[in-house]
């Protein structure tokens, strides 16, 4: 396993990260570096987690610990290492998950495994639905970090789904079935299907109509489901999430015990680094060697505690999320229309942090659209333009020319200085193209 | 919601289904007892004492005083500047440099500087039950074999055989010499090995070793040495209760002997084969906060753990608090000292009060228990009366303590006592009652509901085998315990 490169650290979604290093943008400092947007972070939200720090200065420390005043003291938080995780934090958790879709389903705190960070859940979940050799199938394109998560030390494998810009890359029975038979042709036994919801890298909502397909489609061939939803809270635009959970609970028995959530707070609070993951699962033999594995990632009790406090607060927790949606949609609305003044379209998109830019134009007609075109002009965004964004092939596209491109983790400023390399770079490339 | 369709096993993997989750042992068992009726001193004063839990409950209080005067670490503040912001990013698998840096110095504090570690051959993971699985994903693949001096932890077998598909072939060590390990012992399970057609691929030991409480002397350590270096295979030294050594002869790493013979470890490339794993847990009694880390000289082995880590990374929350309280060397020169001195205390309060009531222990030096030597007091030299007299000390004294064959020792009568997660109070009631259980087993009286202070009756009418009550317990909803040390 160690010696195997499935860790993934050779694609360039990793060199991109390596270039952005070496030569990092700083507004005053240096302002000709590269403009890291090959990274979904979400840091226009700070200042509301950092007031309610301030505010509640007991959520970070243990002070006001007297026995009674529901303040877990600090020995007491420093030697809880049980698996089944702070039953304050749990149901905080899941009324935090419930906020996020409006209300619309309920999370019971005892499905709820923690687990440090999604990478982490998304792996768990791989060992307990699967057997090393045996295949899930994941729509393309994906967040390439998958690659890893799901196989390196599992040993399983993952065959692509395959789907087209013809139909904004929506998810289809056919290219399920043509997965599955791909899957079953070399002898491996397909063991669910995986959704991110809202995709990464798409930044769109899965429609009602493709959701119930895919359960049905996993019904039939009695399988699971994955549906990361670590993107729910970042839905700034119609139409609104409809989490596998809305239809978990309108069709019962049929799909329960196969679906299974993944959820983590490193988008939607932009705390990646506090390592926040969940596995949500309707299925109790699941949810019972998922707490059990947990052992291998569990999540600090000191960051278990202050979050409780944090997202306990509802108040503060619904405003969070109006805040911080609004803030997106205003990034996000940003971005496009700078992309479309400089003559860039980008799939129509209302969640996520970060668009699926179109530069099909750029790759040429025909024969010019090949992956080996989209990273000669991905390594041009990147040495020239001096743009870290994500070329689709590193997110398995099947179509050559789409690109990943991050705008919540930088200052307006800073996305106008992008916007407006972006803008110079393609006034070039038509001047060019028209001489030639 | 119910799960009807989805239950059928063969819908989940092979790993989920099995129990080499090492769930259904006696070790959880004790721990549900526990759970059911825990020991309180005014509440439930006829309850059950915790003593199957390897905490570390002495120091809190020097800790505790550290963050009342040092509230920045907590605020996440560097002065008047917040790094709020800062941290909630931080998600590199490399760590805090401040903390890595702090925490090589601890670590090489806590064997009194007599070896260095470079902070860049630390891999920060959540945890050691985190650290010594990566290690194994590693080091091994599917089906390959670790040997392992018994009796060890009972974690190991979950920890290091569940998702990796790793075997442990144990070491049989005996009382006969302390068990201590012998170089004819670690052969008989490298042939034992062999014969099972398993690719070895290391050994591991526990040093200061649970549940033995001893620190590993030094000449074991290099007949250790040179048995992996001859046989080409790995080393990885669990030194996780470093800080708990409390007497002489004092704690020794499997590094500082490898430093002592620079030659043969040149030659041999052992440098590249010996793996340290540590965590907070234990010296600091900070088990909630999850650190771990392994140490090791190897490149591959580090650059392969630290992206492994990425699975299991500690919060940046976590690791910036306990940069500064680590940074802090005062702090650490005080701690080390003070909770060695307090860890002795109690352990000697142990074992003094064993002694009174004709009990003997494993003599030890290090640790939060003593191995209990209790042969005597069963009604039959084997297995199963020492299951039998587990069962009388749990449900009739009402104490957890650990049998040693969860620890797959060899020898039956052997018991894990943990002493450092109770007040000083607590265990002498606890020997209290021992004392009175030992009373009446030497009348060989008939075997009577023993008297604790006060508290519910509880009798075993009808006891169970054991695979028996496993086999009930195989169904999930059960005996879901924090399963740690």
């Amino acid at each position: 396993v160690a010696t195997s490169s499935a860790h993934g650290e050779d694609s360039p979604y990793f060199a991109g990260w390596r270039a952005y290093d070496d030569d990092p943008y700083d507004a005053v400092t240096n302002p000709g570096g590269v403009i890291q947007m090959g990274l979904a972070e979400n840091q226009v939200s700070f200042d509301l987690l950092e007031g309610f720090l301030r505010e509640h200065p007991e959520a970070a420390g243990w002070g006001g610990a007297r026995p009674g005043s529901g303040v877990a003291s600090f020995r007491d938080n420093a030697l809880f290492q049980d698996y089944h995780g702070l039953k304050t934090f749990r149901k905080a958790m899941a009324s935090f998950m419930e906020k996020i879709r409006g209300g619309k389903v309920r999370f019971d705190p005892d499905r709820i495994v923690l687990t440090a960070g999604a990478t982490a859940a998304n792996e768990l979940l791989t060992f307990i639905l699967a057997n090393p050799g045996d295949a899930l199938l994941i729509p393309t394109p994906y967040y390439p970090g998958f690659d890893r998560d799901l196989r390196w030390r599992t040993g399983v494998n993952i065959v692509p789904v395959h789907c087209h810009s013809s139909n904004g890359f929506q998810v289809t029975v056919a290219a399920l079935e043509a997965a599955y038979e791909e899957a079953a042709a070399a002898g491996m036994s397909v063991r669910g299907v995986l959704l991110t919801n809202p995709s990464n890298p798409l930044g769109t909502t899965v429609e009602r109509s493709v959701l119930e397909d895919v359960l049905d489609f996993v019904v039939r061939k009695n399988i699971h489901l994955i549906s990361d939803e670590i993107y729910s809270g970042s839905v700034f635009a119609a139409p609104d999430l409809v989490s596998v959970a809305e239809l978990v609970e309108s069709r019962g028995d049929d799909v329960a015990g196969r679906v299974h959530i993944v959820y983590s707070l490193s988008k939607d609070l932009g705390l990646p680094g506090f390592r926040v993951g969940v596995v949500y699962s309707y299925n109790d033999a699941v949810v019972t060697a998922a707490r059990r594995m947990s052992s291998f990632t569990l999540v600090s009790s000191q960051t278990q505690k202050t979050l409780a406090a944090m997202l306990s607060d509802a108040a503060f927790a619904q405003e969070y999320i109006r805040t911080n949606r609004e803030r997106l949609r205003v990034r996000h609305d940003h971005m496009v229309a700078g992309l479309a003044r400089s003559g860039v379209p980008c799939l129509p998109s209302n969640a996520g942090l970060f668009v699926w830019m179109d530069m099909r134009r750029l790759l040429g007609d025909g024969g010019e659209a090949t992956v080996a075109n989209e990273l000669r002009l991905w390594d041009l965004m990147l040495h020239e333009v001096k743009l870290n964004i994500s070329p689709g092939s590193s997110c398995h596209c099947s179509e050559p020319g789409w690109f990943r491109v991050c705008f919540a983790n930088m200052s307006l400023d800073t996305l106008d200085v992008a916007l407006a390399r972006m803008s110079r770079f393609m006034d070039r490339w038509n001047k060019s193209s028209l001489q030639s | 919601m119910v799960n009807k369709v989805a239950d059928e096993p063969q819908l989940l993997s092979k790993k989920a289904g099995c129990n080499t989750h090492g769930q259904d042992s006696s070790y959880f068992l004790g721990w549900e007892e526990y759970e059911k009726n825990p020991y309180h001193p005014t509440t439930n004063p006829g309850g059950i004492i915790q003593m199957g839990l390897a905490e570390n409950q002495l120091s809190f209080d020097l800790v505790e005083e550290w963050l009342e005067k040092n509230p920045d670490a907590l605020g996440l503040r560097r002065g008047a500047a917040s790094v709020f912001r800062e941290l909630a990013l931080f998600q590199d698998y490399h760590g805090l440099p401040a903390f890595k840096n702090a925490l090589a110095r601890f670590m090489s504090e806590q064997r009194d500087f007599r070896v260095a570690f470079d902070p860049s051959n630390i891999v920060l993971t959540a945890g050691a039950t985190s650290a010594n699985e990566a290690l194994m994903f590693c080091l091994a693949d599917q089906g390959d074999a670790f040997l392992i001096p018994t009796p060890y932890y009972p974690g190991f077998d979950r920890d290091l055989k569940w998702r990796t598909g790793a075997e442990i072939v144990p070491v049989h060590c005996t009382s006969a010499n302390g068990f201590r390990v012998t170089r004819s012992a670690l052969d008989d399970a490298y042939r034992r090995a062999q014969k099972r057609r398993l690719r070895i691929k290391g050994v591991l030991i526990t040093n200061p070793s649970n549940p033995l409480g001893t620190a590993v002397p030094r000449a074991d350590l290099e007949m250790i040495v040179d048995f992996v270096a001859a046989k080409g295979i790995h080393l990885v030294s669990d030194e996780i209760y470093s800080g708990t050594a409390f007497s002489e002869p004092g704690f020794v790493s499997v590094l500082e002997v490898l430093a002592a013979r620079a030659p043969l470890a040149a030659d041999y490339a052992l440098d590249d084969r010996v793996h340290v794993v540590y965590s907070l847990s234990k010296d600091l009694g900070l088990p909630g906060f999850r650190v771990g880390a392994i140490y090791s000289s190897n490149a591959a082995v580090v650059s392969a753990a630290t992206k492994m880590s990425s699975f299991g990374l500690v919060s940046s929350q976590t690791q910036y608090l306990l940069a500064a309280l680590l940074g802090d060397k005062d702090f650490t020169r005080r701690y080390l000292a003070e909770n060695k001195r307090r860890i002795k205390e109690r352990h000697d309060q142990l074992v003094d009060g064993l002694k009174e009531i004709g009990i003997a222990c494993l003599e030890s030096n290090a640790g939060l228990f003593c191995w209990v030597n209790m042969s005597h007091l069963m009604h039959a030299r084997s297995f199963e009366g020492e299951m039998t007299l587990w069962k009388k000390v749990v449900f009739d004294v009402g104490l957890n303590i650990s049998p040693g064959s969860s620890c797959h020792c060899s020898e039956p009568g052997w018991f894990r006592v943990c002493f450092a997660n109770m007040s000083a109070k607590t265990l002498d009631v606890a020997m209290q009652r021992l004392g009175g259980f030992v009373q009446t087993s030497s009348c060989k009286a008939a075997p009577a509901a023993l008297r604790r202070a006060a508290g519910p009756a509880r009798s075993m009418s009808c006891p169970l085998a054991m695979n028996m009550k496993w086999a009930l317990r195989l169904t999930p909803g059960f005996a879901d315990r924090k399963a740690e040390r």
